[in-house]
């Protein structure tokens, strides 16, 4: 292959796997702020949600173990909190069951 | 039945030399050569035609980073929290927590330390945050960043710690006066602002001690909750004598949150499934329709190397190599534009989608991790987009009527 | 075993008979509802130079594509090289193509993102030649058809003419036992059109067995035997 063009796309391709494994090799974060905060704090938050705005659950599951929009305003209704775990992530109810003890 | 072909070197058919033989793997080295020249020189096509894909696998890694990176921040603040989380059961739902029960819980053998804690929501002007109200006189954490200083207790300047996203809403500085919606008549000092490297849950938080807290709430008999800082390896213990001694206190170990947070975590469904299918069967159709199914001259390109003398492996291995170059160039350029995205642009429009209560542009750093794991996910599934946009098509028309396909 | 056709053979005293290189029977193809090529027999001796005439929209492409075996017939045998091309394994088929068959399309059908001397060896890539020799044996032959200096261009750089030469420069780059040729001088300038009847009359001089479709009188002066498509039948003339 004497395409010079070739061999420059041959080059880029390598330097840019190399480049894609060395960010990847790099060393992982020591503790940072964020453990710092939590550890002073006790703990604050665990769900996807950045304030409380529908309950506490969709931010804190482990202080507010349920969503209370399952009991109000009228309860037994299926929950209609958008911010119930946000929309990628399902928290259930924070059973002992469900963390198979 | 051949003529005779005598060695003559003006016959261009005849080596130059015997040291030009082919080897056995030569005619592979062709073929990758072949590959690369053809994607050299349709370098347009090919990223035009990856457009879809590459945009399929940005949107990929950045919710994978993301989702990664809340649940490592998650993770952490189960182990930087308490070592067992008390609350009081109330109709069966977590209630106010009695101040008179604290003592008994701190005399339980194996509790090192007991925090009470006041953790609510208050309005400030149209927002909405999370006011922690911890006892600051047993606390301090010199390496906690933040601009200004930690609050300390101060009965006539109430003082309170603010988040940044909060100060960024309200145009809050260091040394400013705050006051929250329940009790206008409190003044507080914002001694100091986290900064965006803090936790994710400090952006809108408000913490202040726990007795300002206290009048903040009007409830001088109670806390929400209760963290327990035990012996190393006395936690499971210490929560069986609390379950047995206090009938309403409910126990959660920082094992038992850790086990529901992964739990939690690792179950994708709904929305997310729904965009990777989608970006899937969109970028397989772009990639076909673009490069092969419609894209006649192609066509007549696979047709022509038959006619000259290809055979079908032949073609499908040059198809194969050009497509596994596009596949890492694609998951190195996604991976280029996710990181970009994500710390850049603070995965704007993506995050809102994974995070509740963010704006649609978020201010504010996002948790993103992107882990080993990302590129060769990304990988895979470029080479099932491009070898499924591909393979067929290329295999239908190299085995179809050569002169059909020359037309 | 070696065959030489003899230089001449419009004299059929002096023709010795041979064993077919290209033999057609009872072979039918139907093409477009509206049209069907039927031949009888069609033999063509190694050596021989075959015209076939017609006119437009005949069957003579249609005709040569069978032969060469990038198009099958509905119905009938055809045999190359002494072997029904039915038989032919696709590997043995691409073989036969590499090193026996020489094709020029009716439409030249360069591959557009590649130079031309990448065109004309194209061929040669699954053989394992190298990039330098292919090179070098592009450069030899485009210096017959003077476009040494065309060598690295795109062919729709290249005028009709040029590409036509390129054309033929890439049927001959392998020295082939058959040379298929699709009307090799429509549509291209008189020194173009000498310049194919000199290395289709120097190919036959070596050997190579010349099977054209054309309506230039220059080529169908040149051939031994003479063939006539008329409404889808083929027939002596």
């Amino acid at each position: 292959m004497n395409n010079p063009r070739a061999c420059w796309f041959i080059l880029f391709t390598f330097v840019l796997l190399m480049a894609t494994a060395g960010y990847f090799s790099l060393p992982s974060e020591e503790e940072t702020p964020i453990d710092f905060f939590q550890h002073w704090t006790g703990g604050i938050g665990l769900a996807p949600s950045v304030s409380p705005a529908w309950t506490f659950f969709s931010m804190t599951p482990n202080i507010e173990v349920f969503c209370e929009n399952e009991l109000w305003p009228i309860p037994g209704l299926p929950c209609y909190n958008p911010n119930h775990g946000a929309l990628v992530v399902e928290l259930p109810p924070f059973e002992r069951a469900a963390i198979g003890e | 039945m051949t003529k005779s072909t005598p060695a003559d070197h003006s016959n261009p058919t005849t080596p130059s030399s015997p040291g030009d033989k082919p080897g056995p793997w030569s005619r592979h080295f062709n073929l990758i050569c072949a590959a690369i020249e053809n994607l050299t020189r349709n370098v347009l096509v090919y990223l035009i035609a990856s457009v879809a894909l590459i945009t399929g696998l940005t949107l990929l890694l950045t919710t994978v980073a993301v989702s990664e990176g809340l649940k490592t921040q998650a993770l952490r603040a189960v182990r930087s929290g308490a070592d067992i989380y008390c609350t009081w059961d109330y109709f069966g739902r977590p209630g106010p927590f009695p101040r008179s029960e604290i003592e008994t819980l701190s005399s339980i053998e194996g509790v090192t330390r007991t925090i009470p804690r006041i953790i609510g929501r208050t309005q400030v002007a149209d927002e909405l945050a999370i006011v922690v109200g911890i006892p600051l006189h047993a606390l301090s954490d010199e390496k906690l960043q933040l601009s200004g200083t930690l609050p300390v207790p101060n009965p006539d300047r109430p003082q309170v710690l603010i988040g940044y996203e909060l100060a960024r809403y309200l145009n809050l500085n260091v040394g400013d006066r705050l006051t929250l919606q329940n009790v206008s008549s409190i003044v507080f000092q914002v001694t100091g602002i986290t900064k965006t490297t803090s936790s994710l849950w400090s952006a809108k938080a408000i913490v202040c001690d726990i007795n300002e807290a206290v009048i903040l709430f009007d409830e001088p008999n109670h806390v929400s909750d209760i963290c327990l800082y035990t012996l190393t390896g006395a936690e499971r213990r210490t929560q069986e004598i609390v379950q047995r001694t206090h009938e309403r206190v409910k126990a959660q170990t920082q094992e038992q949150v850790r086990n529901y947070v992964t739990l939690g975590m690792t179950l994708r469904e709904g929305v997310f499934s729904g965009f990777f299918i989608l970006a899937l069967v969109l970028a397989i159709g772009s990639f076909s329709v673009i490069t092969y199914h419609g894209f006649a001259p192609r066509r007549r390109e696979i047709a022509l190397l038959k006619a000259e003398g290809w055979n079908t492996t032949e073609i499908i291995e040059m198809i194969v190599v050009e497509n596994t170059f596009v596949s890492f160039l694609s998951t190195a350029l996604s991976l280029i534009l996710a990181i970009i995205w994500v710390r850049i642009f603070r995965a704007a429009m993506i995050a809102p989608v994974l995070i509740a209560e963010l704006p649609l542009f978020p201010e504010m750093d996002i948790p993103a991790i992107f882990t080993p794991l990302c590129p060769v996910l990304a990988t895979l599934f470029s080479l099932v987009v491009t070898m499924s946009g591909s393979i067929y098509t290329t295999w239908r028309t190299a085995t179809s009527p050569v002169a059909a396909a020359l037309q | 075993m070696t065959t030489r056709a003899p230089l001449s053979s419009h004299n059929s005293s002096i023709v010795q008979p041979l064993p077919s290189l290209v033999r057609l029977t009872q072979v039918e193809k139907h093409y477009r509802h509206h049209f069907s090529l039927q031949i009888d027999e069609l033999d063509i001796a190694p050596g021989a130079w075959v015209a076939i005439h017609g006119k437009s929209g005949a069957g003579k492409s249609t005709l040569l594509h069978l032969i060469s075996g990038i198009d099958y017939p509905d119905s009938g045998n055809v045999t190359l090289f002494g072997k029904n091309l039915t038989t032919y394994s696709e590997a043995a088929l691409a073989q036969l193509r590499r090193n026996q068959l020489g094709i020029l399309y009716q439409r030249y059908f360069f591959i557009p993102h590649l130079p031309v001397w990448q065109n004309i060896t194209s061929k040669l890539v699954p053989e394992g030649i190298s990039t330098v020799e292919r090179r070098r044996r592009a450069k030899l032959i485009l210096e017959e058809f003077q476009l040494t200096e065309m060598m690295d261009r795109a062919p729709q750089h290249l005028s009709g003419g040029e590409q036509q030469r390129a054309a033929l420069a890439r049927a001959l780059i392998n020295d082939p036992d058959l040379l298929i040729v699709d009307e090799p001088t429509s549509h291209v300038d008189d020194e173009t059109q000498s310049c194919i009847l000199r290395h289709l009359q120097k190919r036959q001089s070596s050997g190579t067995t010349i099977l054209v479709a054309t309506h230039d009188p220059n080529l169908l002066r040149h051939a031994d035997t003479l063939y006539e498509i008329d409404n889808g039948n083929l027939r002596a003339s």
